[in-house]
């Protein structure tokens, strides 16, 4: 058998490889990890039956609260983590049976930015050379070529040379990231996974690092998948969206239809938290109610049902299918059509007890419960 | 004075002068090549009143803060400036009368709430200090207020959290445990530095929403510190916005974020916004903060102003830095091309060498 090698990808499709499957997919991926103390197979359901797929050249999001397995994705899909069952093809190979030689010639076209810049470079390596690293460890060049690879680098991300030879401790959280993402687009990359790229910076470096990334998208014509908390930015950057709640996609659709008709309860709160200027503050917090249950036990039935205002006893016990609401929008909610309407606008909270039977109204509007 | 029977002491009604901070300057003695980290900043907060500090990081908003409390990191030292909290000047107070004002008439509300909570220490213990120290109730008088407060907050089940370590904890009810500890002893002054930034949108609202009750209810006034704008729209009365430890705009909040006139302040807000223009670029503001403090003479935004690069450079941007001036009667802004009340101001500052 010869091995994958991405590098002859072009050629590799051109001889027939399966064309219509999206670039990137991703079937029924489950990660447990199993909890020391407990022998008969106690785990946290991390990410619990995930699939989507992301089509050459697009931005897929990623939204959800800390804990719902956003980078555990991530981290499965690059390997960094194996995964507990499910399939993970990026163009059209399974990425979770790879090994030894095949695996390393993989990692050269998937690449990931981390959140934390800080975290992601070694503080006592310069920045040239923690961003040589991966070129010499996939043999390109010679270190004079990988030198100017990476001075041309650091100019693509707007840096100038005088950063080759800093520290990271000499360099903001902004140039850091510029840093990161220099490094991972190195080795030319096909996907692209960006962890919370933006959120440790401040409001101005984050429009520049949004730029930068729209930029150097067009520029390599990647593919990304984009994980964030916050659905203005992904709003910008996404062509399409999915929403994530304890370890499950629970809506997924097109960017535009997922602002104007957001069909589950949780993106309704989740867009109406972000954007606190358009929604204020009273109609935002009274969306959701208490806290995120742990995901060592997630809760019976549909898994938001402890924290929906609209939940019914139904939601308790049956376990919620995904529905297709409407063409490429996929909901995990079976009273999806029954919710009022335009409940992220405004105040729904402050008229329930009012109006519209056959919606279904908030149960209970508050936060303090 | 014996500051115990202070606490005792009518604060002062809403819409009184709480807090006056007057050309606060904080600098580092030891190193007289570093330019001051807050130079020369004014202002004033109300009994009552939500005052938000926004900024990119590195422009002094902590900085102010901290020197509220008197806990600068060592090396940094208040070398100017007076802050008259109530009347008295914290900055000349000994640390006996200091600890009585911690904790006690202000309370602080930090990012990271499970860094700030002692991890060795129960979460009751912890919310019950503030009463214990300032107040001197018993344990049993303490523990039921406890009680009481985290069912404020919004803790489900107080009588089974109180007893919990803080690694129990999830963010957003860690945050709600400092809320609960920093009004327990009823202080005048919440200093509120970005309560919301480690945690999830769905609880960073949760959150807002309750401080926003819990300051209503109790006329508390509020210092929030903060580089979200639209915390600001939701919380604040007053805004100032700072950039390389000075203040560069102030203002009603409506006003500010409606029509703000320095450039920096309308920066901020069209980065905020995350609108693409036609080109699919989102606006951004050039270059960074980092070595404003260093420009020696001349406006200290003028290498990543907008309306200078768009050729609306005024004579005295490149030589003279401008004044805080108010301008519309009610805001102040520090910039050449906003057109003053007067034509004179009566603050005139300039660049020392």
């Amino acid at each position: 058998m010869t091995l994958y090698d991405p590098i002859e990808r072009n050629l590799s499709r051109d001889k027939g490889t399966d064309q219509s499957e999206p670039f990137v997919v991703v079937q029924d991926l489950v990660k447990h990890y199993p909890v020391p103390g407990f022998p008969r197979g106690r785990s946290v359901k991390s990410v619990d039956g995930v699939s989507f797929t992301i089509k050459e050249g697009e931005i897929l999001g990623l939204v959800g609260e800390s804990g719902c397995g956003k980078s555990t994705i991530a981290r499965v899909l690059m390997r960094l983590t194996p995964a507990t069952s499910g399939v993970a093809r990026v163009d059209a190979r399974n990425v979770l049976a790879m090994k030894g030689e095949e695996l390393r010639r993989m990692r050269r076209t998937m690449q990931l930015v981390f959140q934390d810049p800080f975290a992601a470079l070694d503080p006592r390596m310069k920045i040239g050379e923690s961003m040589e690293v991966p070129l010499a460890q996939h043999g390109i060049g010679h270190a004079r070529e990988r030198r100017d690879l990476v001075l041309r680098m650091l100019s693509d991300v707007g840096l100038d040379a005088s950063f080759y030879d800093r520290y990271p401790k000499q360099c903001s959280g902004g140039q850091l990231q510029r840093v990161v993402i220099g490094r991972a687009l190195l080795l030319k990359p096909w996907f692209l996974v960006c962890d919370e790229p933006t959120s440790a910076l401040d409001a101005s470096m984050r429009t520049q690092i949004l730029n930068l990334l729209t930029d150097l998208k067009r520029r390599f014509s990647l593919t990304m998948l984009m994980i964030s908390h916050d659905l203005r930015v992904m709003r910008y950057m996404c062509d399409r969206i999915a929403v994530m709640y304890l370890g499950q996609i629970v809506e997924i659709a097109d960017r535009d239809e997922l602002f104007e008709n957001p069909r589950h309860p949780y993106t309704r709160a989740l867009i109406a938290s972000s954007m606190l200027e358009e929604s204020g503050l009273n109609s935002s917090a009274g969306l959701l109610k208490g806290e995120a249950p742990s995901p060592l036990h997630p809760p019976s039935g549909c898994r938001f049902h402890t924290r929906c205002i609209y939940a019914r006893e139904a939601c308790s016990h049956n376990v919620q299918e995904f529905i297709q609401a409407s063409q490429d929008h996929h909901v995990r909610c079976q009273f999806w059509d029954q919710l009022e309407e335009g409940a992220t606008a405004a105040s729904s909270a402050d008229g329930a007890g009012l109006e519209a039977p056959p919606a279904l109204r908030p149960q209970a509007a508050h936060v303090a419960a | 004075m014996e500051k115990s029977t202070s606490a005792a002491k009518a604060s002062p009604h809403p819409g009184e002068p709480l807090l006056e901070i007057s050309n606060l300057r904080v600098s580092v003695p030891d190193a007289p090549n570093v330019k001051p980290i807050i130079d020369g900043i004014s202002l004033h907060i109300n009994a009552g009143e939500v005052v938000a500090l926004v900024g990119e990081s590195g422009s002094g908003k902590s900085m102010t803060a901290l020197s509220l409390m008197q806990l600068l990191p060592t090396g940094l030292t208040t070398t100017a400036g007076t802050i008259k909290f109530d009347g008295e000047d914290i900055l000349t107070m000994s640390q006996r009368q200091l600890n009585h004002l911690r904790g006690g008439r202000i309370a602080m509300l930090f990012q990271q709430p499970q860094a700030m909570l002692d991890p060795t220490s129960r979460v009751g213990t912890q919310v019950a200090e503030p009463i214990r120290v300032h107040r001197h109730v018993d344990r049993t008088t303490a523990r039921a207020r406890v009680l009481e407060l985290l069912g404020e907050v919004g803790i489900p089940d107080p009588g089974a959290r109180v007893d919990c370590f803080s690694y129990e904890l999830s963010g957003g009810m860690a945050q709600r445990v400092m809320i609960a500890a920093a009004l327990s002893a009823n202080p005048d002054l919440l200093i509120a530095d970005e309560p919301t930034t480690a945690l999830d949108v769905t609880v960073q609202a949760q959150i807002l929403k309750l401080l926003d009750d819990e300051r209503r209810k109790r006329k508390l006034a509020v210092l929030l510190i903060t580089h979200d704008l639209s915390i600001v729209s939701a919380l604040a009365d007053r805004v100032a916005v700072m950039y390389a430890g000075r203040i560069v705009e102030e203002g009603p909040t409506q006003q500010i974020l409606k029509s703000p006139q320095h450039p920096y302040t309308k920066a901020l807000i069209q980065c905020s916004l995350l609108k693409a223009d036609s080109e699919g670029n989102l606006f951004s503001i050039p270059g960074g903060a980092a070595q404003a403090r260093d420009l020696e003479k001349g406006c200290r935004f003028l290498p990543r102003c907008g309306t200078a690069a768009a050729g609306n450079l005024h004579e005295q941007c490149t030589h003279l830095e401008p004044a805080l001036d108010s301008y519309n009667d009610c805001c102040k802004a520090r910039c050449w091309a906003v057109k003053p009340n007067r034509a004179h101001s009566d603050v005139h500052e300039e660049r020392r060498p």
